[in-house]
C-alpha cells in the first residue's frame, strides 16, 4: 500500500530538514550512550604513526586556500580564467570602458532595430 | 488626507545628517556621535515601519511636497514593494550604524563618517520612496556622492582612492546618461511624474489638462530613453558589463560601508529597473514591445553577470573581494527573476510571472541580510587576524570565537541556498518560475551559478573555519557579535517562515504588477488629488 | 519672407541638435578613451553641460512667427489680464527644464569638485594621473 502525502515543497523541505535533524540527533545520542566511557591507553594509542617525521612538523603543513581549487581551475578553465582575470578585470579604466561602450552600442542597436521593424 | 510620514522621512533625515559636521565643531566627545547616529537611524527605521504599515492597511499612498499636486510638484508615492524595500534598507542600516560604533571607535573623523553614512541612507530611501523620475535622479546623486566619499574615506590609502575615482568617474557618467534619458522622456510626454507617466503610457484616461498628452515621435524617444536609463540602472546595480567598479569599490570601503554598499545600494538599481519596466512601462502599455526586448536584454545580462560573478569569486585571495564578486553573482540572479515579465517568456497574469517576481524580491531580501552579515563578520575576522584580508593568513579565526563561527556558517548557508535558510527558497522560486515559463535551460543555468559559487564559499569557510588555528588572535568586544547574531537570526527567520513570507510577497507582487494595481498606482498618485 | 525665416529657423535648430549629439559623442570618447584623469574630468563636464543644453532646448518653443519671438516664462504685470495670460501661454518657453538644469548644475558642481579632489589625491599617492598606471586593484 502506498500512502501519498500531499505536501507543498516548502513544507516538504522543512519537514525533511526537521526529520534529518531529529534523526541525526537520535543517532548521536545512541552513539554517545553506546560509546565506551573508559579507554585503555598506551603510548601507541595516543601517538599514531603518520610518517617518519615527528607530529609537530606534520601538523604545520596545510594547504593554502588559493591552491584548494586551483588544480581544478587549471585543469578545466585555464583559458577562461586567463581571459576573465588578466584581460577583462585588469584594473585599467580604459579597458573596462570598451565593454561598457559596447553595451551602450548594443542597447542603441536594439532600440533602432525595434523602431524600424515594428 | 495624505500621510505626513511618507514625505517627512527623507527631508528630516537629510537635515539630521547634515547638522552633524556643525555639531562636530562644538562637541568633541565621540560617544555622542555614536549615540546620535544610532538614534537617527532608529528613527528612520520606525518611520519606515510605520509607512509599511500604512501600505499594508490601506494600499498605495502619495505625498505631494509643498502642496503642489502631483504632475506639477514632486511627490513621493509608496506601494507594497517599495515600502517593503525601504523597511529592509532602514532596518539593515540601523544594524550597520550600531556596528559602526565599534568599527570607528578610535577614528577622529566620526562626525563626517556618520554624515556620509546617513547621507547614503537618505539617498537610498529617497530613491525608493520617490514618485518622480527627476527626483530619482537627484536622490541617485545624493546616494552616489555619499557612496564615492565613503569608498575613499581612508584618503591616504592608495587603493581606496583608486577605487573611489574609478567608481566616481563612471558613476557620474551613468547619472548624466540617466539625465539625458529624462530629457527624452520629458520632451515626449511632457511630465516626469511616475503616476502621470504610467497613465500616458498605458492610456487609462486620455484627457490630461495639466501636462498635455504627447509631443513628437514618442516611440523613438521612448526607445532611446529606456535604453539609456537601463544603462544607468545596470551601472548602479553592477550588472555584467557595468560591474567592474564593484569588486574594487566594495572591498576598499570601511567594512560597515561595504556591508551597506553590497547589501543595500545595489538594490536601488534593481528597484529602479522594476519601477521603470513594471509600473511605468508596464506589460499593458502601448509600447510593451520595447519593454519586452529590454527585459530580454536584462535576462541575458543577468545570466552573464551571475556566471561571471560566480567564476571570479572562486579565484579570489581577498576575503572582501570574494564577497564582492558574490554580490555580482546574486544581483545577476535577482535580475534573472525580474526579467520574467517579458511577454516573450511569460504572460502577465500567469503563475510563472508572479513566481519569478516573488523569487526576485525574496532573493533580494535574503541577499541583503546574508551579504551584510558576511561583510560585517569579515570586519570582525579582519580585526581579529590583525588587519590582514588574505584568505591564507586568516588561518581558522572563527574557531577562536564560536559565536563568530556560527554566524559565519549561517551567512554562507543563506547565500548558498541550503534548506533551513531563506536563500534556498528564493532560488527555488526562481528555478520553478522558469520551469513554469517553459524555459528549463535558464533554470539549469541558475543551478550552475549556485554550483560554481559553492567553490568560492567553501574556500571562505575552509580558510576561516576549518583550518586549525596556529597563532594568537586579538579578542573582540561584544557589540559587533550582538549585531551579527541579530542578522543571523534574521537569516533563520527568512528560511523558517518562508511559506508566510512568500505568501505575503506573492500578494504584494500581484497587488503591484496586476492591471488593477497599476491603475491604482496612477489613481493614488495622480487622480485623487484632482478630485477623481 | 516669413517662410524663408521659418526655414532658416528650422535649419539652425537642426544644426544645434546635430552638434549637441556630436558633442555627446566627443565627450564620451574623451571619458572612455583618454588616459589622463584630468582630461576625463574635462570631458565629463562637457558631457554634463551638453546634457543641460539639451534639456534647455527641449523647453524651447518653436518660434511662432518672426514678429512674435518666445518670451521668458515670467508674467510681468502684478494683476494680469486675460490678454496677458493668453500671450503668456502662447509665447512663453517652458520653465520646468530650466529648473531641472539648475538642479543638475549644482549636483554636477559637487561631483566635479569631488572628482578633482580624488584626482589630486591620486597624483599625490601614485605620482601620475594616467589610468593605465593607476591600476593596483585587479583580478
Amino acid at each position: 500500500m502506498v500512502t501519498q502525502l500531499n505536501l507543498d515543497p516548502w513544507t516538504a523541505t522543512l519537514f525533511l530538514s526537521g526529520v534529518l535533524a531529529f534523526s541525526s540527533l537520535v543517532m548521536y545520542l545512541i552513539y554517545v550512550s553506546l560509546s565506551r566511557k573508559t579507554t585503555h591507553s598506551s603510548s601507541e594509542y595516543s601517538e599514531p604513526y603518520i610518517g617518519g617525521e615527528p607530529a609537530n612538523i606534520i601538523r604545520s603543513i596545510d594547504v593554502p586556500a588559493r591552491n584548494l581549487f586551483w588544480g581544478i581551475v587549471r585543469g578545466t578553465g585555464r583559458k577562461l580564467y586567463v581571459f576573465l582575470r588578466d584581460q577583462m578585470h585588469n584594473g585599467v579604466l580604459n579597458d573596462w570602458s570598451v565593454y561598457m561602450v559596447t553595451y551602450v552600442g548594443l542597447l542603441a542597436l536594439i532600440s533602432i532595430i525595434i523602431y524600424f521593424t515594428r | 488626507m495624505y500621510y505626513l510620514s511618507i514625505g517627512v522621512l527623507v527631508p528630516s533625515l537629510l537635515g539630521l545628517a547634515f547638522v552633524l559636521p556643525l555639531l562636530g565643531m562644538i562637541i568633541k566627545n565621540i560617544r555622542f556621535f555614536h549615540a546620535y547616529a544610532s538614534i537617527t537611524s532608529l528613527y528612520a527605521l520606525i518611520v519606515a515601519a510605520y509607512n509599511f504599515n500604512i501600505v499594508v492597511r490601506e494600499g498605495p499612498k502619495a505625498y505631494p511636497f509643498g502642496g503642489w499636486w502631483p504632475p506639477i510638484g514632486i511627490s513621493y508615492e509608496i506601494d507594497e514593494i517599495n515600502s517593503l524595500i525601504a523597511l529592509l534598507t532602514a532596518s539593515v542600516m540601523f544594524l550597520i550604524t550600531l556596528y559602526s560604533a565599534w568599527y570607528i571607535r578610535s577614528l577622529k573623523d566620526a562626525p563626517y563618517y556618520y554624515t556620509l553614512l546617513l547621507g547614503l541612507e537618505v539617498g537610498m530611501l529617497g530613491c525608493i520612496y520617490t514618485g518622480d523620475a527627476f527626483n530619482l535622479f537627484v536622490m541617485l546623486e545624493v546616494m552616489s556622492i555619499s557612496a564615492y566619499a565613503l569608498v575613499g574615506f581612508h584618503r591616504n590609502k592608495p587603493e581606496a582612492i583608486e577605487a573611489a575615482i574609478k567608481y566616481g568617474l563612471f558613476g557620474a557618467v551613468a547619472t548624466t546618461i540617466y539625465f539625458i534619458a529624462l530629457v527624452f522622456i520629458y520632451a515626449s510626454f511632457g511630465t516626469l511624474n511616475m503616476a502621470d507617466l504610467t497613465n500616458k503610457v498605458t492610456l487609462f484616461w486620455g484627457h490630461n489638462l495639466v501636462s498635455g498628452l504627447y509631443y513628437g515621435q514618442i516611440y523613438a524617444a521612448t526607445a532611446v530613453a529606456l535604453a539609456l536609463s537601463l544603462w544607468a540602472f545596470t551601472f548602479k546595480s553592477a550588472i555584467f558589463p557595468n560591474h567592474f567598479w564593484l569588486p574594487d569599490a566594495h572591498p576598499e570601503a570601511p567594512t560597515p560601508v561595504s556591508a551597506a554598499l553590497s547589501g543595500l545600494v545595489v538594490n536601488v538599481g534593481v528597484y529602479a529597473i522594476f519601477r521603470f519596466f513594471y509600473t511605468i512601462f508596464n506589460p499593458f502599455s502601448l509600447m510593451s514591445d520595447l519593454r519586452d526586448m529590454i527585459l530580454l536584454v536584462t535576462l541575458i545580462l543577468g545570466l552573464a553577470s551571475g556566471l561571471i560573478g560566480a567564476f571570479m569569486m572562486v579565484v579570489q585571495d581577498d576575503i572582501k573581494r570574494l564577497l564582492a564578486y558574490s554580490t555580482i553573482s546574486h544581483i545577476g540572479l535577482v535580475l534573472i527573476g525580474l526579467s520574467i515579465g517579458s511577454s516573450l517568456i511569460s504572460r502577465p497574469d500567469s503563475q510563472a510571472f508572479v513566481d519569478g517576481l516573488t523569487g526576485a524580491f525574496y532573493h533580494l531580501i535574503n541577499h541583503s541580510i546574508g551579504k551584510s552579515l558576511l561583510f560585517l563578520a569579515s570586519g570582525v575576522i579582519i580585526y581579529m587576524a590583525g588587519g590582514t584580508r588574505k584568505l591564507d593568513e586568516l588561518g581558522g579565526v572563527a574557531r577562536k570565537n564560536p559565536v563568530l563561527g556560527i554566524v559565519l556558517i549561517t551567512g554562507v548557508l543563506q547565500l548558498l541556498g541550503i534548506p533551513p535558510f531563506g536563500g534556498f527558497f528564493s532560488k527555488y522560486l526562481l528555478y520553478v518560475s522558469y520551469l513554469e515559463a517553459g524555459a528549463p535551460y535558464i533554470s539549469v543555468i541558475i543551478n550552475i551559478i549556485s554550483a560554481v559559487s559553492l567553490l568560492g564559499y567553501v574556500r571562505l569557510l575552509y580558510s576561516v573555519f576549518f583550518i586549525i588555528p596556529k597563532r594568537e588572535f586579538v579578542r573582540t568586544s561584544r557589540l559587533p557579535l550582538a549585531v551579527l547574531l541579530v542578522l543571523s537570526v534574521a537569516c533563520l527567520i527568512t528560511g523558517l517562515l518562508s511559506p508566510i513570507i512568500s505568501y505575503w510577497l506573492r500578494g504584494f507582487v500581484e497587488a503591484t504588477t496586476s492591471k488593477d494595481g497599476i491603475l491604482n498606482y496612477w489613481v493614488q498618485g495622480y487622480l485623487v488629488f484632482w478630485g477623481g | 519672407m516669413v517662410r524663408r525665416m521659418n526655414e532658416l529657423n528650422t535649419f539652425l535648430f537642426n544644426i544645434l541638435l546635430f552638434s549637441l549629439f556630436f558633442n555627446v559623442g566627443i565627450s564620451l570618447y574623451g571619458i572612455f578613451a583618454r588616459p589622463s584623469l584630468i582630461k576625463k574630468i574635462i570631458a565629463l563636464t562637457i558631457f554634463s553641460d551638453t546634457a543641460n543644453v539639451l534639456a534647455i532646448i527641449v523647453g524651447y518653443r518653436g518660434w511662432p512667427s518672426p514678429e512674435q519671438p518666445p518670451i521668458p516664462p515670467v508674467i510681468t504685470s502684478t494683476e494680469p489680464t486675460s490678454e496677458d495670460l493668453i500671450r503668456f501661454i502662447n509665447r512663453a518657453v517652458d520653465p520646468l527644464p530650466q529648473a531641472l538644469v539648475l538642479t543638475a548644475i549644482v549636483i554636477g558642481l559637487a561631483v566635479t569638485l569631488f572628482l578633482i579632489f580624488l584626482t589630486l589625491q591620486v597624483y599625490r599617492l601614485y605620482g601620475t594621473t594616467d589610468v593605465r598606471r593607476v591600476a593596483r586593484l585587479r583580478g
